[in-house]
């Protein structure tokens, strides 16, 4: 399950260092569109996209929290083992 | 309701040895000073521990888990459930992977990955969904 999630989110990246691949995820959030739309080329059918962001879950209040609770837990563990109570 | 694969990774690079950051995520005394104002942890493979962190608004977050993994100085692994959960959230296989990889001498770099099962979305997240895309889709510009 977790190989699974690790796999997930490093296509997701990789995809989305490329500016061109943004552009088209910014298009797509604000509602589907036709392959010919996206990047204007049709050739007879249309091919409708949709962003499928249910695999990144990236609103649910689960996700939410934790992302805040971490962030805060890491700016702490940052402050704690940089600010002179350095061990040993 | 389906359940799916849900995960939240933080990565960080902190100015401090693997060691260092080993012992502040193990030794109970060091945790008190970042992690939680209450920790009662049995720390080894197996044991289990238990920390409340009490917020300035008077909020409590507590936690509860078993430890999966002690590698030191780099890899720690526990299982870690909120203490409001039921099982109506329908969340399960809750764990925490943190992993800690020396860049130079005195910097190291932090991967935390929070991964967890739960339902999937309902057709009605997707507004919201649209706005955590785009909110992610700004950070990520300003990160390449």
């Amino acid at each position: 399950m977790f190989n699974r999630v690790v796999e997930q989110l490093d296509a997701v990246f990789h995809a989305m260092a490329d500016p061109t691949r943004r552009a088209m995820v910014r298009t797509l959030a604000a509602g589907e569109q036709t392959v010919g739309e996206l990047a204007a080329t049709v050739h007879g059918r249309r091919h409708v996209c949709r962003l499928e962001a249910q695999p990144l879950a990236a609103a649910s209040r689960h996700l939410r929290f934790y992302e805040q609770f971490w962030t805060e837990r890491l700016d702490a563990l940052d402050a704690f083992v940089t600010g002179g109570e350095e061990s040993s | 309701m389906t359940v799916v694969p849900h995960s939240v990774t933080v990565v960080r690079t902190i100015g401090a040895s693997p060691e260092d950051l080993y012992a502040a995520w193990t030794e109970p005394d060091r945790m008190r000073q970042w992690f939680a104002t209450v920790v009662d942890a049995d720390v080894r493979v197996g044991g289990r521990y238990r920390i409340e962190l009490h917020e300035a608004d008077g909020t409590v977050n507590g936690f509860t888990g078993e430890y999966l993994e002690l590698q030191p100085p780099s890899r720690i692994a526990f299982t870690f459930t909120h203490h409001s959960q039921t099982p109506e959230d329908r969340i399960s296989d809750e764990k925490v992977m943190v992993t800690f990889r020396e860049v130079e001498p005195g910097r190291t770099e932090l991967t935390l990955v929070n991964s967890w099962t739960g339902p999937a979305f309902e057709p009605s997240y997707y507004d919201e969904l649209r706005g955590g895309w785009e909110e992610w889709i700004n950070r990520l510009e300003k990160v390449f």
